[in-house]
């Protein structure tokens, strides 16, 4: 004999499979992921090479001096972006530099060099780390020429120490965003499938007539609500299988395909894969849950959308978090859909916090727990049963 | 045997926005009706017969009173109580995006029927009641008729011993009225006992032993549809029961 509940659950994912809009939004929300991925790896990437060949085809930043230039100097700035051109005297530089002609001025009086320019200026800040430059370099070179006057060891004064750099793996400011709207889109998926799912099996069950004919047969309010809630649950586990393997799909064919993952540390192994779909599913059995939760008093289709969908946008709150730079603590932890997002978000850049994927587990699974056993003691309530 | 003792059913309805109000849709209400025998519940709309016939089918809990089906009652015995009655009403739709035997097939899982014998079962009530050509479209694609003798192949799947009928021949034309109407009578003669609600008072002329005349909630008369048309002087039960109720704007 099967169990009302196995009975349930089979009636539901029926209705649910042959219903061509849950399909839909179960089967076909998902693939957003990949053109999601694509889309703003090569966005990301233009905006990278751009930024990169615009800082070799610029021109040059000019620069005011009331001096001539020997050719040391001359040999100096060929190598910076900086052009230094020269006028009478530091009324016409001023002029100039009102005129917007050049960015900063120099005067140069008495072997001292005065530099002239606005710091709150994008360009004149710039300029003057090219001035700074400049002027060091001829600095050491006059302190050369004094060391070998003297007959002194160059690499004694210059060289006593070396330093190189070496470039490491880790946090990529474009691929953390690209990975947290990624996981937001998600989230919203497996939102959309409960949603939808739960509208037709809570509230369509009442606007069809048909909850009638099943409080008829001989079964348990906590038998109906538990079957619908597996059958919801399910459908939303199909939808985070389906995100899971879109989203490592996505990741390792655009971090082959785009120099925005460059140097960026990506942390997908069986391990990871694994835990990134208990923790969605996880999210699917909580989202399911809270989404019978509020339509159990929903009376027909209209009513049971407008009070599911602001679910849909709750899952957006922790890509704002992680925007402002929030970071998870164990507060947060406590919370369900923040902490499922975040930890997904760390997860993939190799950040696992064991302490907070066990609190996030046991909350969940509680909460969803408590859920069930409230929505099944107020489905017998005949003022939620009838319409009347 | 079916026993309805003293049910009251108070309702709480929202006036206005801070102003609630209390009704009585049944009040008091008490008889029985036994195996072999056909009840008929007439009232005018509103009466309080679809929520006597919910309370009856154990899907509504009276405020007041209480309902024993073969001297069970639901309190305790809710689940075991189902499996002996079918409910069938305007409001027991069936599900659209399923086959005519899928739906079969699932009542009988509900009621625990061995699955071996689910199949035999099936085929038997579809020769009974004719299902064979549309059996296995989806119930969304059947005209009405289809639709009312599924709904009837529904409630007899499991062999009940108590039929609890709610305007079962509202809205469908004479051919299948009759349907309806020969299979009560079919069951009753197997021994089973019917509550049968109806508009039509020559049906339920024709069909009920007893009828149980409900009026704002209350009963007026019970008795078998003879008795009442001696006691009220009358020719048919059309003429007794608006003579009962107190006459066609009540009705209304």
């Amino acid at each position: 004999m099967k169990s009302n509940i196995f009975i349930t659950l089979k009636k539901e994912l029926r209705a649910i499979l042959r219903e061509k809009k849950s399909l839909i939004i179960m089967l076909l929300t998902p693939f957003i992921i990949p053109l999601y991925f694509f889309a703003f790896s090569a966005i990301f990437d233009n905006m990278m090479k751009s930024d990169y060949n615009s800082s070799f085809n610029e021109e040059k930043y000019k620069i005011g001096i009331n001096y001539n230039l020997n050719d040391v100097e001359k040999e100096i700035i060929k190598d910076l972006e900086i052009e230094l051109i020269k006028y009478e005297d530091k009324d016409s530089l001023e002029s100039a530099y009102n005129n917007k002609e050049i960015v900063a001025y120099i005067i140069y009086e008495d072997k001292n060099y005065k530099i002239y320019l606005n710091e709150m200026d994008d360009e004149s800040s710039i300029a003057s780390s090219y001035i700074t430059s400049y002027l060091d370099t001829y600095n050491n070179y006059l302190a050369n020429i004094y060391l070998e006057s003297i007959g002194a060891d160059q690499d004694r004064v210059y060289h006593n120490i070396t330093y190189k750099f070496e470039t490491l793996e880790g946090s990529n400011m474009m691929m953390d965003t690209l990975i947290s709207i990624g996981f937001t889109f998600a989230i919203m998926t497996i939102s959309l499938t409960a949603i939808y799912t739960t509208t037709d099996t809570m509230a369509g069950e009442k606007e069809r007539g048909t909850l009638e004919t099943l409080l008829t047969f001989p079964l348990k309010s906590h038998e109906i609500i538990a079957g619908k809630y597996l059958a919801i649950s399910v459908s939303c586990i199909f939808t985070a299988i389906l995100d899971v393997i879109l989203i490592i799909a996505s990741l390792v064919l655009s971090s082959n395909a785009f120099e925005v993952y460059q140097n960026a540390l990506l942390n997908i192994n069986f391990v990871s894969i694994i835990l990134a779909l208990l923790i969605l599913i996880s999210y699917a059995i909580f989202i399911g849950g809270l989404c019978i939760l509020v339509s159990a008093k929903t009376k027909s289709y209209k009513e049971a959308q407008s009070s599911l969908t602001p679910i849909s946008l709750i899952s957006i709150i922790p890509m704002f978090l992680t925007t402002a730079g929030v970071k998870l603590n164990l507060g947060m932890s406590l919370i369900p859909i923040i902490s499922h997002t975040y930890l997904l978000q760390n997860l993939l850049m190799g950040d696992i916090n064991i302490l907070y994927t066990v609190i996030m587990f046991i909350t969940t699974i509680i909460y969803t727990i408590l859920i069930i056993i409230f929505i099944s003691k107020i489905y017998k309530k005949e003022d939620i049963l009838f319409q009347n | 045997m079916i026993q309805v003792k003293n049910i009251t059913k108070e309702f709480i309805k929202n006036e206005s926005k801070n102003k609630k109000i209390s009704f009585l849709a049944d009040d008091n209400i008490t008889f029985d009706a036994k195996e072999g025998e056909i009840v008929g519940i007439l009232g005018p709309n509103g009466a309080g017969k679809t929520t006597l016939l919910r309370i009856i089918a154990g899907i509504m809990t009276p405020t007041k009173g209480e309902v024993l089906i073969n001297g069970m009652s639901y309190d305790k015995n809710d689940v075991k109580i189902k499996k002996q009655i079918a409910f069938l009403s305007g409001n027991t739709k069936l599900y659209k995006d399923i086959t005519g035997y899928e739906l079969l097939k699932m009542c009988g899982e509900y009621y625990q029927i061995d699955k071996n014998k689910i199949d035999e079962l099936i085929d038997k009530i579809v020769k009974e009641f004719q299902l064979k050509d549309f059996i296995n479209q989806r119930i969304g694609t059947l005209s009405t008729g289809q639709n009312q003798r599924i709904s009837l192949a529904r409630c007899a799947l499991h062999s009940p011993k108590y039929y609890i009928l709610d305007e079962a021949t509202s809205g469908l034309d004479t051919i299948l009225s009759q349907i309806v109407l020969d299979f009560i009578k079919k069951e009753k003669e197997k021994g089973k006992c019917i509550l049968y609600s109806t508009h039509y008072m020559e049906e339920a002329e024709n069909i009920c032993d007893k009828v149980v005349i409900i009026n704002e909630g209350k009963v007026v008369k019970i008795d078998s549809p003879d008795n009442i048309k001696k006691l009220t002087k009358t020719t048919n039960l059309r003429d007794a029961f608006f003579n009962l109720i107190g006459g066609i704007k009540n009705e209304e």
